[in-house]
Order: structure tokens, then C-alpha cells, then sequence
């Protein structure tokens, strides 16, 4: 008992010397409602993420409007959810970090005026953090995190881009894509090959029942100098393909195989090319598509060769998320970071335009 | 009694502050961003009257129809306030503030609101002055091509809102030939009014507050 009594002064004792942050972090770019708690000294403590998916499905693709209509509906009710699940109140929380951008305006706006909103109403910070910031740093959210700097690929449905990140906010683009996103491509090829809508793992699944040789499609950009990307031609090349080829299912999931091959391919070159130019031989990848199997194998025998390191997000947190939205903001809002009290949603933002922490702007 | 007024579901976004019988507006004008802004005048408009966010007894907001992005900004902050400190929420339909405005300046008994609602179409809404002197929606509010218009059978109403510059040449005889005030612009005394009567009968929610678009045929599905 008295044990118990001593050990209970002693925890509050160092959580008040050590102020403990408690910061939410709220995710609502696109067609996820991702909402985390992540917590000073144990890290993240809750998260969930409620997809659209199944919304958007009869039409072929996002739709804006219905994508932020579910969000009002969704972010307030997981809020309450995450916060039970910790066993936390919205009178624990230090901080708000919420997506400011790039993604969907409208969509953007629910979860930022949420977010900036209770921030206010709390009498606590607020930070609107960068999507693509929050994919970059995911792998901070696992044990085995890289050390800066690292070379990063993003590869999602809206992002190509390598990445030489030298600290938090300083990033240098290497190359980006010209057109379509990687994610973009496997999506649209998806279709052509019948399957459902969002079908790029869909199409991941039938290229393990095709077989190597049948089908060859280019390597688009490999043999240019640079960085950057180009995936329309590969989807105009799977196009051209799908409607020579008829219905047969192995057919199918040879141009499946084909298809990924290219993809997978591309993006080693463009890898193995940046870790040479840069010298660095940490390799962070994330976003939706760096939960492909085949990228995953492929890099990493890469980096096995090269005596270098591959760090990927776990699963869930490839996509969408709100946990990597929470950590970013954690990391920020400590380092004395935080918004005045416009509600911040930009469509459109570089990644490049933001700056270390110890910059405000 | 300290209640707060969100309308943001025109052009101008409105806030209103009601402490007992003082009354404080401000608004947020189409040159600016409203969600630069809001939270900056809600705090002025609550520091000017030396209150708290926790303090407000109650948080009633325009849910809609109106402009989709606005509607959602608005019920976004009643929402967030509303969570963080337990306060309840009073919904009220943009058209029913309309009406309640034209009760106000026009002193009768049956409107008709038509908003232009972009489209072609028309929000429209009928209205009934009951006890209390508050205005009741007879129908539900609905959107529709202005020529399909129908005044109530046996009324002898008024019809506010912008529709009929808007849509003059596709309204029936009938409509352009009833009488009309084209200018009416609601004020927060209209949500103050219809606020304080829901709360009065306990009609409020606290956290999700959900808006009424009304417009629902908003994407066309793919045919595969």
C-alpha cells in the first residue's frame, strides 16, 4: 500500500516536471477519416481510421462532395471513439495537429475546422500538418526508425516522388512524377483489367497468378537522365494491351504481372539512381503502394546488395492515417510550433515549402 | 441565458452573441475567407463581452440549404465547441431563418422562401406562423425547377428570397404575379428568436450535428 502510495507521487511527480503531450491528430485529405492519440513518453496510444471506400465505389473513383459529407459525419464520433479507447478526455489533450493539405479542399476543411476549431475551444495549440510530411515520417511510428538523413520514395494514388530528407522539414524533391501517380496508374489499369475500383491491390493479387515472359511493357524514363517519372504511357501501353489480349483469366493476370514488373522496375531504377547521387543509403518508402509486395521484395534485396537499410510504415499505415498526422504534429507542436487561429487548408502545397522546426514561418 | 449564432451558409458568414438581452453581430463579408477569420472573431465577440466558450449556454447554427462548403464549416465549429465542452447544439434550416426574418420585417403569418440554389434549381421552402410567434415549416424543405413552382392552395403568402430575379423567366404567371420581397436578408435576431424557442422545448444535441443539404443528387454513378 504505502509502496503503491510512493510509486503514485513519483509518476506525477515526473509527469509534471516532463509535461506529458497528449496531441490528436486528425486526417481528412481524401476518402479516409483517420483520427490518432499519440502520446509524449508511450507513443502512440490509439488510432482508427474509417474508409470511404465502399462510398465511392459505384463511381469509379473519389467524389469530392460525398467525401466530405461523410467526414462531418465520421470525425467528430472517432474522436470520441480513439479518445475512449485511450481512456483519455478531450480536457487531456495538449495539442491538435490536423492535415492542412495537399488533398481534397473541401474534405481538407471539416477535418481542419474541427480540428483548429476544439483547439481553440480547449485553450491548446494547433498545428495544420503536410499529408505527405505525415507518409515521409511514418516510419518514425515504428521501433526500427531510420536516422536522417534518408533518401524517402513516396508512392501513393496522388504521389510520386523521391525524397532527400536531411531532418524534419528539410527536404530536397529529387524527381516527381510528369503525369500520372504511381498509385493513379495501378488504379486505372485495375479497370481496364475488370476489377473493382480501388483495384491496385486488387491487380497486385492477380499478378501472382501470372507468369513472367508473356507480356513486355516498357520502362518509361529509365533511359533519360533525372529523376522524375512518367506512368502514362504505361497505362496507354496496359490499354493497348488489355483490348488486344480478349478475356481469357490467365491472359489477364499475365498483362497483370507484365504491368507490375514495369512499375516495380521503374521505381527501383529511379531508387538505386537517387541513393547513388546522394550518397545515402537509408531508404525510407511510403505511401498507399509501398505496401506492395513486390516493390517491398525488390528494394529490399536492393539495399541487402548495397549493404544499405530499407524502412517501410507497417501495413496500416501506408495509407491514410491519422497516426502519422498525430506524430508529426507531436514533433513539431514540442519544438514550440503552432498556428495562429486560421483554419489552414491548401489543395495544393509543396512539400518542399516547409521548413525545420526551429524556422517558424 | 448565453447563446452563440453560426450562419455561414450564404455569401457572409454571421455571428451573433446573445447574453441575456444584449445582442453583438459580426460578420464575415465574401471579400475575406471565412474560415481565415472565424475563429478570431468568435474569440473578439467573446472576449468583448468578457465570456469564456465554456460559459455559452447553447450554440445554434444554420444547417443548411445553402452553400455546401459554408454549411459544413459552420456545423465543423458547433460541432468542435460543442465536443469540447459538452454544449448543445440548436439546428436551424437557412429557410426557416428566412421566413422568420420575413415574420419579423413583413409581420405575415405565411411565407414562401425561394433561394436560387445554383443549377437551375431552387430551394423552397413553406412556412406557418404558430404560437409563440415563431415560424414552422409546414413541408419539408425541398430543391426544385423553378417552372415546376406551386404557391400553398389557400394562402394568401409572401414569398421572400432571390429566386424570382434569379429564375423570372422560367416561373409560372402565378408566381411572378404573387407578392414578393426579393431583398430580405435575415439577421441574427431571426436565429436568436428560433434558437431560444428550441431550447426552450429542449430540442438540441450535443457533439454531431449533421447538415441538411437537401441537394442530394450530387455525383453520377459509373456505369461498369
Amino acid at each position: 500500500m504505502i509502496f503503491c502510495t510512493v510509486s503514485r507521487i513519483m509518476s506525477c511527480k515526473s509527469k509534471s516536471d516532463e509535461k506529458t503531450m497528449l496531441t490528436l491528430g486528425i486526417e481528412t485529405s481524401c476518402d479516409e477519416t483517420g483520427i490518432a492519440l499519440y502520446d509524449s513518453e508511450q507513443g502512440l496510444l490509439a488510432h482508427e481510421v474509417y474508409s470511404q471506400i465502399a462510398l465511392h465505389k459505384d463511381y469509379g473513383g473519389v467524389v469530392p462532395e460525398l467525401a466530405s459529407r461523410d467526414h462531418i459525419q465520421k470525425t467528430i464520433p472517432l474522436i470520441q471513439q480513439v479518445l475512449a479507447e485511450a481512456g483519455k478526455s478531450q480536457s487531456d489533450l495538449t495539442g491538435i495537429a490536423y492535415t492542412a493539405g495537399p488533398g481534397l479542399i473541401g474534405a481538407l476543411l471539416v477535418g481542419a475546422t474541427i480540428g483548429r476549431t476544439l483547439a481553440w475551444a480547449l485553450g491548446v495549440p494547433a498545428i495544420g500538418v503536410h499529408h505527405m510530411e505525415g507518409h515521409l515520417l511514418a516510419p518514425m511510428l515504428e521501433e526500427n526508425k531510420p536516422d536522417f538523413p534518408f533518401i524517402a520514395l513516396l508512392v501513393s494514388g496522388g504521389h510520386t516522388q523521391l525524397i532527400q530528407v536531411d531532418g524534419l522539414g528539410q527536404y530536397h524533391l529529387l524527381g516527381d512524377t510528369l503525369d500520372d501517380a504511381v498509385g493513379e496508374a495501378f488504379d486505372k489499369t485495375a479497370k481496364l483489367l475488370g476489377l473493382d475500383y480501388p483495384g491496385g491491390a486488387a491487380l497486385a493479387e492477380l499478378a501472382t497468378l501470372g507468369r513472367a515472359g508473356q507480356y513486355q511493357f516498357p520502362r518509361p524514363m529509365v533511359n533519360r537522365p533525372g529523376l522524375d517519372f512518367s506512368f502514362s504511357g504505361l497505362k496507354t501501353f496496359a490499354m493497348n494491351t488489355v483490348h488486344g489480349a480478349g478475356n481469357d483469366p490467365q491472359t489477364l493476370a499475365d498483362i497483370a504481372y507484365a504491368f507490375q514488373e514495369a512499375v516495380v522496375d521503374t521505381l527501383l531504377i529511379k531508387c538505386r539512381r537517387a541513393i547513388k547521387q546522394c550518397k545515402i543509403n537509408r531508404l525510407v518508402v511510403a505511401g498507399g503502394v509501398s505496401a506492395n509486395q513486390l516493390l517491398r521484395q525488390k528494394l529490399k534485396d536492393y539495399m541487402f546488395e548495397i549493404k544499405g537499410e530499407v524502412f517501410y510504415p507497417r501495413h496500416e499505415f501506408c495509407t491514410d492515417n491519422g497516426a502519422m498526422i498525430a506524430y508529426v504534429g507531436h514533433v513539431r507542436l514540442q519544438a514550440g510550433q503552432a498556428d495562429d487561429t486560421a483554419i489552414k487548408a491548401r489543395a495544393r502545397w509543396p512539400i518542399t515549402e516547409l521548413t525545420p522546426t526551429s524556422q517558424k514561418k | 441565458m448565453k447563446l452563440l449564432t453560426i450562419d455561414c451558409s450564404t455569401q457572409v458568414c454571421r455571428l451573433g452573441l446573445a447574453i441575456g438581452e444584449q445582442r453583438s453581430e459580426e460578420i464575415i463579408d465574401e471579400s475575406q475567407r471565412h474560415t481565415d477569420r472565424i475563429l478570431s472573431v468568435l474569440d473578439g465577440l467573446l472576449s468583448r463581452h468578457a465570456i469564456g466558450v465554456k460559459q455559452l449556454d447553447a450554440i445554434a447554427v444554420a444547417v443548411g440549404p445553402g452553400s455546401f462548403t459554408g454549411v459544413r464549416v459552420a456545423i465543423a465549429v458547433a460541432q468542435a465547441i460543442s465536443f469540447a465542452h459538452h454544449i448543445p447544439v440548436v439546428t436551424l434550416s437557412s429557410l426557416n431563418i428566412m421566413a422568420q426574418a420575413a415574420y419579423r420585417v413583413h409581420r405575415r403569418s405565411s411565407i414562401v422562401v425561394a433561394i436560387d440554389a445554383r443549377m437551375r434549381e431552387v430551394y423552397w421552402g413553406i412556412y406557418q406562423l404558430m404560437s409563440k410567434r415563431i415560424m414552422h415549416a409546414v413541408t419539408a424543405d425541398s430543391v426544385t425547377k423553378p417552372e415546376a413552382l406551386q404557391l400553398p392552395k389557400e394562402s394568401d403568402c409572401l414569398l421572400v428570397g432571390n429566386a424570382r430575379p434569379v429564375y423570372f423567366d422560367q416561373l409560372s404567371p402565378t408566381i411572378k404575379a404573387a407578392e414578393w420581397d426579393t431583398t430580405l436578408v435575415p439577421g441574427v435576431e431571426d436565429m436568436f428568436t428560433l434558437a431560444m424557442d428550441k431550447v426552450g422545448t429542449g430540442d438540441t444535441v450535443i457533439g454531431t450535428v449533421l447538415p441538411n443539404y437537401v441537394r442530394d443528387d450530387v455525383a453520377q454513378k459509373s456505369n461498369n
